[in-house]
């Protein structure tokens, strides 16, 4: 387990913090991790670093496995948390509930929290509106519009036909794919991961999702945010790459750590931080949750990985380069 | 030609002369120098742009897209075509030089590098290429040149400026000049010709045996030795006749000496100072008030319109942009009786003094205007001054005229108020360009101050009289019963000042900025008006005298300016715009000295040719009132071509009419005959 890894390394950035006058013990942060501690962790971490805001981080990390939740949040009412911390749609929709009606007994609603790498937080009913949560739930979107998204994908190069796959139990996937119907009409193939017997998932079918893309005619193929994806963003995006398919991506770990062509992303580190901005109002300001507005960053990356694109010999217009980061 | 007059036409013309050279040589090395430091400057422009526009290339370059796989560089080169206002074109070539993708004008004659050139170690390669100044940068692509990209920038920019910069000094030359010939006039005027014209009179009284008199002891320099001398000898006269008189009462034949003595003394006369010889301010002295008081009026001559349709709200006031013009004309109309009551009341200082005094409120008021209501009224209110102070500007040009002169002399005011129109059209475009308008009409208010000053020094109080005047309703009733008076007013007089105030103070700048041009060029444009009126005076006089038709040149003007307006359909606006007012400029001044000539053929009987002559100007102004807005009105209706077409047809007409007139009522004196 590499969480108490974590909180060593967090405990040296604190003990150069100088302690904030009155403030008699350092905040106590429950962090709900979706898949492990990633780049958003280590920005939300390093935020409260910079400012030298003394916080305890206590890092609980359900592995993907949304059955561990009940017991993630009974031992965090045990804690009896200054913040709770959750990462990821799918958690913040099992932790949280619908902001109109949580249940008491299986959704947390004693401590305020704050959400980070949440998409549609307001389709996903997990606040009321991003001006007004409804509820002592505050945090961050991280996924540029998906209007910007394809406009984005257009300028590097331009299309009638994109494909997109997705992991059909994936709300947040879902939420992007139906925007991307609405704003590009019939120009979408809709090509869902295949199940199992057991309802998940299934890794190998992706291949085979890539080639039928490739069959429809597709220019583009888009990722939308998707944790399995991203759990297995290697075998897709070298698939492309075989089919000759370019990878466009709402988030950065499928160009950055990946063979994805391109994406218009908002960096996780930076998100994170935003993230513990809106923590530090309601800790050290002592604002309400409820009163601070759900977020996104105004600022998104182009990023554009070369190698793809030599590899596609498909290279990016220069204008683009005056703006994109290249990985 | 007099004595005075000609030593003052020698030293202004030599002034001129080796004024323009002067300055002519200073233009001349100002243009160069100008053009030395803008030539470099546009090379770095060129430069930088290419620079900016080669570092993306190049980065793509760096990371690996190969320069035949460059993609958007259309759209990429446009933009930076549009980085900066005056580039002629940005283009790219291959390292032969073959141009790969290109935005903007570039011309048949460009030619890329030749294959081989060989890139600078920084910065990039310049050259005078056609008719652009061109810079390449180069691109390498793994160490090696891979192309080259160009930035142009028209030599054109360059030209237009240096244009700009030529008429600018062109102006500020001709306003020096008049501006000089104007000052250097008053000068000798004060300093030499008045001097010796008192020197004149006064011999002419000593000669005829009063030696009572004395010249004025405070004029400086040397006329102030001669007077001072003069004095001396005129006291020495009075001493050795208070002598002989006193050697003749002690002397043995006392009484006999004293019977011739008396004699003597009956017909010469003697004694200690009775009266002072008046240095008199000489004609010439009221122009210069005159003409730096038309100037600061006329500062703001090309832009009055445009601030008034600021004030009065873009472009859907424009008809209350023609009110300030209004209500100016229509208080100098309404003031100009007024003001003759105090010139003749209290003479041409003071009456001179009591006009400052408004004119200068009123400018003030112009630049502080809030809306266009205050800012009319502050023009009616300089409006008023000014028609107080030219009437006593004219008064004074009148009383000191020489017997016999006065004609030429009220050319002189003519004159003053036709160079201060052009040096203050032009000037203050130039002023309004770089300060503003609000800060022009304040420089008008200081140049007014000054003006102040200077009548206050330079005049002699006095000149007013009680004299009851004439019944002014009943001396305009009889001059308008005179036919050729009032055919001359209605068809002559009022249609030319309608279209000096509805097309050259109101439209013209108008339509000349629609055209696009700043304000300096509106300035030069409309003072083609003065500047075609001056000399145009001078020959339509000269026609007039020689010719002793006068009446047909008033026609052929009317003719003149009513082609010159119908111009519009013939020729492009920004030709047109400039032909219109050079032939309103010529057209007015021609039928300038005519019409005041004609004045004093009518006068006979019951009105005198002074009573006419104001008449005459009052439906002048009257013309003028009306000018501004029915011009307004016209260009709501229907646009400014159409205005300038209308008023071209009014004058057609009304100087047709005029010469049928005048054939009619030569056909009908024939007749008897």
């Amino acid at each position: 387990m590499t969480l108490p890894r974590r909180a060593l390394l967090a405990a040296p950035a604190l003990a150069l913090a100088r302690p904030a006058a009155g403030q008699a013990r350092p905040f106590r942060i429950v962090m709900i991790l979706f898949r492990g501690w990633e780049e958003a962790c280590d920005g939300f971490r390093d935020y409260f670093a910079a400012r030298r805001i003394p916080v305890e981080l206590i890092v609980r990390d359900i592995g993907q496995d949304l059955g561990r939740v009940p017991a993630v949040i009974a031992e965090t009412r045990a804690i009896r948390p200054d913040l709770v911390y959750v990462w990821g749609t799918s958690l913040a929709i099992a932790v949280l509930g619908p902001w109109d009606a949580p249940d008491p007994a299986r959704h947390l609603t004693d401590f305020p929290v704050v959400f980070n790498i949440v998409t549609n937080p307001v389709g996903n009913r997990i606040v009321r509106s991003h001006d007004a949560p409804g509820r002592p739930v505050t945090g961050t979107e991280y996924i540029a519009p998906v209007e910007v998204q394809m406009r984005a994908m257009a300028r590097y190069r331009t299309f009638t036909k994109v494909a997109t796959t997705f992991n059909p139990n994936e709300r947040n996937s879902l939420s992007v794919v139906r925007q991307m119907h609405e704003f590009l009409g019939g120009g979408v193939t809709e090509l869902p991961v295949a199940l199992d017997a057991g309802g998940r998932p299934d890794p190998a079918s992706i291949p085979d999702i890539v080639a039928a893309a490739k069959r429809a005619g597709a220019e583009w193929l888009y990722i939308p945010p998707d944790t399995f994806l991203n759990d297995h963003r290697l075998a897709l995006t070298q698939s492309a790459l075989r089919e000759a398919l370019p990878c466009f991506s709402a988030s950065e770990r499928f160009v950055q750590f990946a063979e994805g062509l391109a994406g218009l992303v908002s960096r996780y580190y930076s998100v994170g931080a935003f993230t513990a901005f809106k923590a530090e109002q309601i800790l050290r300001q002592g604002r309400a949750p409820e009163t601070i507005p759900v977020e996104t960053l105004t600022r998104f990356s182009f990023l554009i990985r070369m190698e793809t694109a030599r590899r596609l010999a498909l290279y990016p217009p220069v204008g683009l380069l005056r703006v994109a980061e290249t990985v | 030609m007099t004595p005075d007059r000609r030593l003052i036409g020698s030293v202004v013309t030599l002034a001129v002369l080796l004024l323009t050279l002067a300055v002519g040589f200073v233009s001349h090395a100002a243009l160069r120098s100008f053009e030395a430091e803008l030539k470099p400057e546009l090379e770095r422009e060129a430069t930088i742009v290419g620079s900016i526009g080669a570092q993306t290339l190049q980065r793509a370059l760096d990371l690996g897209v190969p320069f035949d796989g460059l993609s958007g560089l259309d759209e990429y080169l446009t933009t930076l075509l549009a980085t900066q206002p005056g580039l002629a074109y940005v283009l790219l070539t291959d390292a032969g030089g073959r141009v790969v993708a290109r935005a903007g004008e570039a011309q048949a004659e460009f030619r890329g590098l030749p294959p081989g050139s060989a890139p600078p170690d920084r910065g990039a390669v310049t050259r005078l290429l056609g008719r652009s100044y061109d810079a390449a940068q180069p691109l390498l692509a793994n160490g090696r040149l891979a192309g080259w990209v160009h930035v142009g920038i028209a030599r054109a920019r360059l030209d237009t400026a240096l244009g700009d910069m030529r008429w600018d000094v062109l102006v500020v030359l001709l306003v020096v000049l008049l501006a000089t010939a104007e000052f250097l006039r008053f000068i000798l005027s004060r300093t030499v010709s008045a001097p010796i014209a008192m020197v004149l009179r006064l011999q002419a009284r000593l000669g005829a045996g009063d030696w009572t008199v004395r010249a004025p002891g405070d004029i400086g320099a040397e006329a102030g030795r001669v007077a001072r001398h003069l004095n001396v000898l005129v006291r020495r006269m009075n001493d050795r006749w208070e002598r002989l008189c006193w050697l003749a009462a002690e002397s043995s034949a006392a009484r006999r000496t004293t019977a011739i003595l008396a004699e003597v003394g009956g017909k010469l006369r003697f004694g200690a100072a009775t009266a002072t010889e008046g240095l008199g301010a000489g004609a010439a002295s009221a122009r210069l008030p005159l003409f730096l008081f038309v100037f600061a009026e006329q500062l703001s001559t090309s832009f009055n319109p445009l601030h008034a349709l600021a004030l009065a709200g873009g472009d859907s006031g424009v008809l209350g942009a023609a009110l300030p013009i209004a209500t100016f004309v229509a208080a100098v109309a309404l003031a100009t009786p007024w003001g003759g009551e105090i010139v003749a009341r209290r003479g041409p200082r003071a009456a001179m003094m009591w006009g400052i005094l408004p004119a200068a409120i009123g400018h003030l008021g112009a630049a502080l205007a809030p809306d266009v209501a205050s800012f009319a009224v502050a023009r009616a209110v300089c409006g008023a001054g000014y028609a107080i102070v030219t009437i006593a500007c004219q008064v004074h040009l009148a009383q000191e005229a020489p017997r016999g002169r006065v004609a030429r002399s009220l050319g002189g005011f003519t004159a003053a108020v036709m160079t201060g129109a052009v040096c203050g059209t032009a000037i203050g475009a130039v002023l309004a360009d770089r300060l503003g308008f609000r800060l022009t009409y304040g420089v008008s208010m200081l140049v007014v101050l000054g003006i102040a000053l200077l009548v206050w020094a330079q005049f002699a109080p006095g000149g007013g009289s009680a004299a009851p005047r004439a019944g002014l309703w009943r001396s305009a009733r009889a001059a308008f019963a005179e036919p050729r008076f009032a055919v001359l007013v209605v068809l002559a007089a009022i249609p030319a000042k309608v279209l000096l105030g509805g097309f050259i103070f109101f439209l013209a700048p108008l339509e000349l900025r629609e055209l696009g041009l700043s304000q300096a060029a509106i300035g030069r444009n409309v003072m083609l008006y003065g500047l075609c009126m001056l000399p145009a005076i001078v020959v339509g006089a000269w026609i007039a005298d020689r010719s002793g038709r006068g009446g047909l040149v008033i026609a052929a003007a009317g003719v003149l300016n009513g082609a010159g307006l119908m111009l519009p359909l013939w020729l492009a606006p920004d030709i047109a715009l400039p032909g219109a007012i050079i032939a309103t400029g010529v057209a007015q001044g021609l039928a300038a000295a005519p019409m005041l000539a004609i004045i004093p053929d009518i006068a006979r009987g019951a009105v005198g040719s002074a009573a006419m002559l104001s008449f005459l100007r009052l439906a002048e102004r009257f013309g003028s009132v009306v000018g501004p807005p029915a011009a307004a009105s016209l260009l709501a209706l229907g646009g400014g071509r159409q205005t300038m077409l209308v008023l071209g047809i009014l004058s057609l007409a009304t100087a047709i009419g005029y010469a049928l007139a005048l054939l009619f009522r030569s056909a009908r004196r024939e007749d008897p005959a």
